[in-house]
């Protein structure tokens, strides 16, 4: 579900906002603004980028 | 439509003309690029997912003549944006001698994995950098000579709401469809041989695999198919080359390399400059947080019920009052001396007359007017922004937020909404969509609800009606998800941009879908205003009290001539009224004059909320019949009966009125 849409292993994203009562999530992917229900979301793991000041 | 074996039911001159198929992710203008290159409005939406069926026309150009295939937005080849069928099926049914991919140009990181699964499939292939004013002004150019060296295939930088660019784009691909076309009718091969860029491991797996599919027409083909895909077929008519059909089978395992592909070959070519953030953007962000983006969705709401309401009501007042003063006389006059029958010509009066009367009323006012403030949020790309806000909501309705949309504008007048559904992305939301607008009130009904309830019961009982229509509506929406089979997809979306809507786009739009509406709603309206009117002018309809006595005096507790208001308030729902006391004026004399005098504060209340939430009027069941069909507009609008009569009953007793 999340491949096509360019989130893959390896991919910087960064979470712009939770919507409250359990709404969406709105990410930023690159130049690229996605809204992903939590239930797709809790689907994927992430980690703090490396790079300083590099979005995530 | 579908585009299976469309070849084989192509006229045979049409054998000859090229094809150019359109492909790319959803929202990134290709409808509107069609419609450029065509010459003809293709409706278009600033939302993915808007196509969800391919067009086909024929463009003549200097390059030569050529059908120009609009398919649906797809992540990939094999995603399923028409169904269950992977795109690459729909893609290689309209038999294309080229591919136009359209791309972002803001955006290759994102666009160019689709353009290199298309070159895999061996087809030559053109890209359209679209949206080029809008990466400009997000600060992006592209080095479009470079992206062409690496992706081996002509790019053209192009605006498609400007139509800058886009004859370019289209006239290479038609000669390159040309080329194709002519090599396969014998001429010298000319086409593109992809590059090898995916590394040495996945471009060997990609050479066996290749090796293994052989072309239909060599012997044991059929038995080497194995996953019954059809590859060696699409090789056997060079649909695509075995390295093509390799990719597809290899699809899952290169869409990752396609992807790391295009990430370094967007750093090669895109040149970023620091510009400020359009206001456009910012309205974006800030309309899909719940501050200041609720009060945006309140706003914008209130605007498109609020004009609706004035210009519906303003031109409905208008257009009515011509006809009653200029036409209905004449009609009257000249059915009369044409018909000689009275009964006869009295029905034909009520469905010419009455009928072109409830079109006008409801019909053009109404439903131009939304058509027109809903192309206009379509072209604007604010419907996914309030998808995502109220997202949560509709979900327990098994709803997406941008469902939003339709119902508020159900509250207005229900027909528009109906057509209004086609924003939500499958069809059982669809269904569920226009139950939802089936039952909610609209104009028409809201007034009976007031003026029957407010002057007899107080208008906190108007109020409370509303409350009740509301948890009715609400349960039943939890109900049909219910009982609905499916399930509603988890939302991924991409956030359309904000952008000023294109007036001619938005009165293109506006005017082919009202057209479509007339052509489907105005004659059941017509037809059953003249069913109406000969049952009422022969004096059958008053054996119908009998028929109705057990459900509206034993059931709801209502005087017989309710009855007939109801059936009549199929026609109309705001004659529901006026039709009540008319009838009881005929049936009961002149003292029932008001509608105090025929029933009770009580009664009125059960009768203003059944009235709402029963069966829609006859223009709304015809819209429901245009977009799902005869079974399921009566399935929903018996449903409605049901769940009126089940509530009012309860209501009859609980409020003591039987």
């Amino acid at each position: 579900m999340l491949e096509p849409e360019g989130i893959d292993v390896g991919v910087e994203l960064c979470v712009e906002r939770r919507l409250a009562l359990g709404g969406p999530l709105i990410v930023r992917l690159g130049r690229a603004r996605l809204a992903m229900a939590r239930s797709v979301a809790a689907g994927v793991t992430v980690e703090p980028a490396v790079e300083s000041g590099s979005r995530r | 439509m579908r585009l299976h074996h469309h070849a084989a039911a192509v006229e045979p001159e049409a054998r000859d003309v090229p094809v150019v198929a359109l492909v790319g992710r959803p929202n990134v203008g290709k409808s509107t690029l069609f419609g450029v290159a065509t010459g003809r409005f293709a409706e278009t939406v600033n939302a993915p997912g808007t196509t969800v069926a391919a067009e086909r026309r024929l463009v003549h150009l200097p390059q030569g003549d050529a059908y120009l295939v609009d398919l649906p937005g797809t992540l990939s080849l094999e995603d399923t944006p028409a169904g269950s069928e992977p795109f690459w099926r729909d893609l290689l049914d309209a038999r294309p001698d080229a591919i136009l991919i359209v791309g972002d140009a803001g955006d290759l990181r994102r666009h160019l994995p689709l353009a290199l699964a298309c070159r895999d499939l061996g087809l030559p292939i053109v890209f359209a950098a679209n949206l080029a004013d809008e990466a400009d002004a997000r600060g992006i150019d592209i080095d479009a000579g470079r992206l062409s060296q690496l992706l081996a295939a002509p790019v053209h930088v192009t605006t498609g709401r400007a139509g800058r660019g886009v004859m370019a784009a289209v006239g290479e691909a038609v000669r390159l469809a040309r080329q194709r076309r002519a090599f396969l009718n014998g001429a010298a091969p000319r086409g593109t041989v992809p590059a090898r860029v995916y590394g040495p491991r996945l471009e060997l797996q990609i050479q066996n695999l290749a090796a293994t599919i052989a072309p239909a027409h060599s012997l044991g083909a059929a038995a080497l198919d194995t996953l019954g895909w059809g590859l060696g077929d699409l090789v056997g008519e060079s649909a695509i080359s075995a390295r093509g059909a390799a990719s597809l089978r290899l699809g899952h395992d290169l869409e990752q390399a396609r992807w790391r592909v295009a990430a370094a070959w967007a750093a090669q070519v895109e040149r970023c400059r620091d510009v400020p953030v359009r206001l456009s953007d910012r309205f974006a962000v800030w309309s899909t947080s719940l501050w200041p983006g609720l009060p945006i969705f309140l706003a914008v709401t209130a605007l498109v019920f609020g004009t609706m309401m004035w210009v519906g009501g303003t031109l409905s007042t208008l257009l009515t009052d011509a006809w009653s003063a200029t036409v209905s006389p004449v009609l009257g006059t000249t059915i009369h001396a044409v018909v000689p029958q009275p009964v006869l010509a009295a029905g034909l009066l009520w469905g010419l007359d009455g009928g072109m009367l409830a079109l006008l009323s409801v019909g053009i006012p109404y439903i131009l007017t939304f058509y027109v403030l809903l192309a206009a949020l379509e072209d604007s790309g604010y419907l996914t922004s309030a998808a995502v806000l109220t997202d949560r909501l509709f979900n327990t309705l098994g709803l997406p937020g941008r469902a939003a949309i339709p119902l508020l504008a159900a509250s207005g007048c229900n027909v528009p909404a109906i057509y209004g559904t086609r924003v939500l992305p499958t069809h059982r939301e669809r269904l569920l969509g226009a139950f939802l607008v089936t039952m909610t009130p609209c104009s028409a009904r809201s007034a009976v609800v007031v003026a029957a309830v407010a002057p007899f019961a107080g208008p906190l009982a108007a109020v409370g009606a509303f409350g009740l229509i509301a948890a009715i509506t609400f349960a039943s929406g939890l109900a049909a998800n219910a009982l609905v089979p499916g399930r509603q997809p988890a939302l991924v979306l991409e956030l359309a941009p904000i952008r000023r809507p294109i007036a001619r786009h938005v009165v293109r739009k506006a005017w082919r879908r009202f057209a479509e509406f007339v052509r489907t709603a105005a004659p059941i309206m017509l037809i059953g205003s003249v069913a109406l009117g000969l049952l009422y002018e022969s004096g059958l309809i008053w054996y119908a009290t009998a028929v109705l006595d057990p459900v509206v005096r034993g059931w709801l507790g209502l005087p017989s001539v309710a009855g007939l208001a109801l059936v009549f308030s199929f026609l109309r729902k705001e004659l529901a009224l006026q039709l009540l006391v008319a009838l009881a004026v005929i049936q009961l004399g002149a003292g029932a004059a008001g509608l105090g005098s025929i029933m009770s504060p009580a009664q009125l209340f059960v009768y203003a909320i059944v009235t709402s939430v029963s069966v829609p009027c006859v223009a709304t069941l015809a819209a429901l019949r245009g977009e799902f069909g005869w079974r399921s507009a009566l399935t929903m609008s018996g449903s409605t009966l049901v769940i009126a009569l089940a509530t009012g009953g309860v209501l009859a007793r609980l409020l003591g009125t039987v």
